[in-house]
């Protein structure tokens, strides 16, 4: 959103408008529940940042600035909440890769997605976090760069590098030119 | 406008993913909650300045004391015939 189209709803968010929420919740429900699920690749964690996200917008909606950009608060938080999430769970996924054991399929799947759309899904899964967020924010719900780069704390240009390498990097895997990550993307495609 | 948006496009037809029902439920349940909770600091009444609320006990024994003495000089009339 752009800084000369404030947020219809974001002054009476500001005064702790009930229904202001609910109208932003409507709005953004899908898009960011959407991220969660393909950033964390498992629906109950994505669940837990969900509500965590619009329960900080709750409990912060008298502190948000006049110019705030909603769109990009939220997933600025669920960004940061999944942060949090990874390093406390960092110390269990190192037990377990030290006991050998596998790590659970967390491949996204949607209702009504085709095999075009799986080979996606399963290529994103197998890129790296920086890449997935990156390409999610900008690729899947459509941020602007700007934004994009608002949200992950980094300069403009920064994010046009990553996007590029990030981009190829997806290319390659749906191409199979990564034999590792081509057979994950090719097995969540087969009957 | 962001030039590879053309290539990215494949992205953009991924399906749009819908938080389950019941988390809606909590979701806006909870944040309600919150909200409501943020209106309460502002009902609280303001803490009495002590200066105010002394006067204002002086002022009621003041008058008690009066009436009180309106009553003793009443009954001490009657009494006495």
């Amino acid at each position: 959103m752009s800084e000369t189209t404030p947020d219809p709803w974001l002054s009476a968010l500001r005064q702790g408008d009930r229904r202001a929420f609910e109208q932003v919740y409507a709005r953004e429900r899908k898009a960011l529940y959407g991220f969660l699920v393909r950033l964390c690749r498992d629906g109950n964690v994505a669940s837990d940042l969900f509500q965590n996200t619009w329960l900080k917008l709750a409990r912060g909606a008298r502190e948000l600035r006049e110019d705030t950009d909603i769109r990009a608060w939220l997933f600025t938080v669920a960004r940061n909440e999944y942060r949090s999430y990874c390093r406390a769970q960092a110390l269990d996924l190192s037990r377990l890769l030290t006991l050998g054991l596998d790590t659970p399929d967390l491949a996204v799947s949607a209702p009504g997605a085709n095999a075009g759309a799986a080979a996606i899904e399963a290529a994103l899964g197998a890129l790296g976090d920086t890449e997935r967020e990156l390409l999610l924010l900008v690729g899947v719900e459509g941020l602007e760069l700007q934004e994009a780069a608002q949200v992950m704390g980094i300069s403009y240009a920064a994010l046009r590098q990553r996007l590029v390498r990030a981009r190829k990097r997806l290319v390659e895997l749906l191409d199979g030119r990564d034999p590792a990550a081509g057979a994950t993307a090719r097995k969540a495609v087969e009957p | 406008m962001n030039p590879l948006n053309e290539e990215l496009s494949s992205l953009r037809d991924l399906p749009e993913l819908e938080p389950p029902p019941e988390l809606d439920r909590l979701v806006i349940e909870r944040a309600v909650d919150v909200l409501a909770d943020l209106e309460r600091p502002d009902a609280v009444p303001a803490r009495l300045p002590r200066v105010e609320v002394l006067a204002y006990t002086a002022g009621l024994a003041m008058y008690f004391a009066q009436a009180l003495n309106v009553a003793a000089r009443f009954l001490a009339r009657v009494l006495s015939g």
